[in-house]
């Protein structure tokens, strides 16, 4: 059996090189990552003057550095990837994308729905004023006042198309430029109940006007 | 040296492998893309990761084949490849940063296409030419109980402890696994020794092999079958979320059990079916099934009688997975170009699996799923009466002899 010994050897010459490449090689990829620029709030719509821009405080026309604003502790968290947990604590899946528009407040929350080890889950677009965020929490950062039985029917989320979202009222999504700013709009949230014991209250149509630019940007 | 006792164990060996191969496969499955949303990942960056891995994947089929043809030592081969799948499982649950997923996933991509032709090219160094179809059949029963395995095992894990947890375990289900290859080194001089090694014998020429009419029929059959079957379960199970999404998650957890269950059962017996009367019926059969299935899909839209219909899905599965290895060694076994030949077969595979997902998705957006799913179903059965008049039988004389 002494032909067996060279196999062996080379064996283990093959993995210790191979992990010494790969863990090396990857040694930058952590500082990468945490260098990454900030995303961008919300997409900037190209060749739309009309719409006046969103009010803002600007910063002074010299370059002065920001002053960084420490937030509370745990009063701000990352919602990306985040578990979403229902009524009763049923998983409702993962938090994939916010959805903003043009002042950038956020309309809605994609979230990757159902399915096992990864097959059958579909993409869902859920009125931001149904969820509710709970930084510092560990165990339940976000949860939705929805059960799954409410998802029925839902319509799949494509980024390619203007999103049908669930939960929106059949009021006009609060973006509308062509309604003047008038002061007192009605207040916009419709408030989430838990007990609705329908499917999906409102499923909005496709609305006509500008599509909430989704925040995504790719990882490199 | 007592050859009996090393062949058994060998048999054993090629069992357990078998079975801890399929485990760990079932880690690098889509649930990657769960555990990259849960690491912050968006859309776009899990997309690419993914599409490297899939492009890795179908560029080292015929290389990848190669250099497992090129040497007679197909048990280091399987060991290599395991420990490189430890890595890339270590590497997903470490670094899940976007150079080190790509990373991983190109290896992965490479050592999958190392790792399957080197498993088969050791059945048929165990067993010889005559007797690989019921070799075959247990390798199917091990690997579909260990997707089963594996599937209910990361399923929990991933459910109570987290996604990242998913990969550890992979990287420690790869030990046993190679620890199984162990008995299987007395192959390596048994295939060393065989007819057909390039040793003994020059390997036939890359050309005479691609140019083997029965072996491009039976790429193209491979590739017709993988069309219309990678798209079918993702677009079933994505309107079973749509409409029962309060039990989705358990209904499709039984869409994927019941057909490893299904094939864990027969598959032994498919193997000896081939073996016996012959391959071209299995292949049409598994055709046939594929094709019925999706006209199931397609009509029957309560998702709990669709279950049923998953019982065909371990039909053509334990048809198909015993008939690639097998068809190929039919007709390249002995050539020493066996690897290569099943890397050409993988490729066809790989083909229709991208065009499947890609073609079936943009249908799905413009005339529905049903209707998608009747197409694929209709594609599967005009495949199976292409299969029936064109596909030649490639059982060899010998084998109705011994």
């Amino acid at each position: 059996m002494d032909r067996f010994n060279r196999p062996r050897r080379g064996w283990v010459a093959v993995a210790a090189i191979m992990i010494g490449l790969l863990w090396g090689g990857t040694a930058t990829a952590a500082e990468d990552q945490a260098k990454r620029p900030a995303p961008a709030t919300a997409a900037q719509p190209e060749g739309q003057p009309s719409v006046q821009p969103p009010v803002q405080p600007k910063a002074p026309a010299a370059a002065k550095p920001l002053a960084p604003v420490i937030a509370p502790k745990k009063e701000a968290e990352g919602i990306l990837g985040k578990q979403v947990y229902g009524v009763n604590g049923a998983d409702m899946g993962l938090v994939t994308n916010v959805l903003v528009d043009r002042a950038g407040n956020p309309i809605a929350v994609v979230i990757d729905f159902g399915g096992f080890l990864g097959m059958g889950i579909r993409k869902i677009a859920i009125d931001w004023h149904l969820m509710r965020f709970h930084p510092g929490n560990k165990d339940k950062p976000v949860t939705l006042s929805l059960e799954k039985g409410q998802l029925k029917a839902a319509p799949t989320y494509d980024p390619d198309k203007p999103p049908r979202i669930v939960g929106t009222s059949a009021a006009p999504t609060p973006a509308k430029p062509a309604t003047p700013p008038t002061a007192a709009q009605p207040a916009k949230s419709p408030t989430p109940t838990a007990t609705k014991p329908s499917p999906p209250a409102a499923v909005t149509p496709p609305t006509p006007t500008p599509a909430p630019a989704a925040k995504d940007h790719p990882g490199k | 040296m007592n050859s009996t006792g090393s062949m058994r164990a060998a048999e054993r060996g090629l069992d357990v492998l078998n079975l801890f191969v399929a485990n760990v496969q079932t880690g690098f499955g889509p649930f990657i893309a769960v555990y990259l949303t849960t690491r912050g990942w968006t859309q776009t960056s899990i997309g690419l990761a993914l599409s490297v891995g899939t492009i890795a994947a179908m560029v080292s089929q015929i290389p990848a084949g190669a250099v497992v043809d090129m040497t007679y030592r197909k048990s280091l081969v399987a060991g290599v490849s395991l420990l490189a799948f430890a890595v890339c499982a270590l590497l997903f649950a470490v670094r899940p940063f976007p150079v080190t997923i790509y990373l991983a996933e190109i290896l992965h991509g490479f050592s999958s296409c190392t790792l399957g032709p080197s498993v088969a090219a050791m059945s048929l160094a165990l067993v010889g030419s005559a007797k690989l179809g019921p070799r075959l059949g247990r390798n199917a029963r091990f690997s579909s109980v260990g997707n089963a395995m594996g599937a209910a095992l990361m399923g929990a894990v991933g459910y109570y402890l987290s996604s990242r947890s998913v990969f550890f375990l992979a990287a420690a289900l790869t030990f046993p696994a190679i620890a199984a290859i162990w008995p299987l080194r007395a192959l390596d001089a048994r295939a060393h020794a065989a007819p057909g090694h390039r040793t003994n014998r020059r390997p036939i020429s890359i050309y005479r092999l691609v140019l083997d009419r029965r072996l491009l029929i039976f790429a193209v059959c491979a590739m017709l079958f993988t069309f219309s079957n990678a798209a079918m379960l993702p677009l079933a199970s994505g309107s079973i979320t749509e409409e029962m999404p309060s039990i989705a998650n358990l209904l499709i957890a039984a869409f994927i059990m019941l057909p490893q269950a299904v094939v864990a059962i027969i598959s032994p017996r498919i193997g000896d079916y081939a073996h016996s009367r012959g391959r071209r019926i299995l292949l049409v059969v598994a055709l046939a099934a594929l094709g019925i299935r999706g006209l199931l899909f397609a009509a029957v839209h309560a998702p709990v009688y669709l279950i049923p219909v998953q019982l065909l899905d371990g039909i053509s599965a334990a048809c198909f997975g015993i008939l690639v290895p097998l068809v190929t060694a039919d007709l390249a076994g002995q050539s020493g170009r066996y690897s290569f030949a099943l890397g050409l077969v993988g490729f066809a595979i790989g083909i229709g699996a991208t065009v499947s997902t890609t073609v079936a998705g943009v249908l799905a957006d413009h005339i529905g799923e049903p209707l998608t799913l009747l197409g694929l179903g209709v594609t599967a059965l005009a495949s199976a009466v292409f299969a029936w008049l064109v596909m030649p039988e490639t059982r060899s004389a010998a084998e109705s002899r011994s």
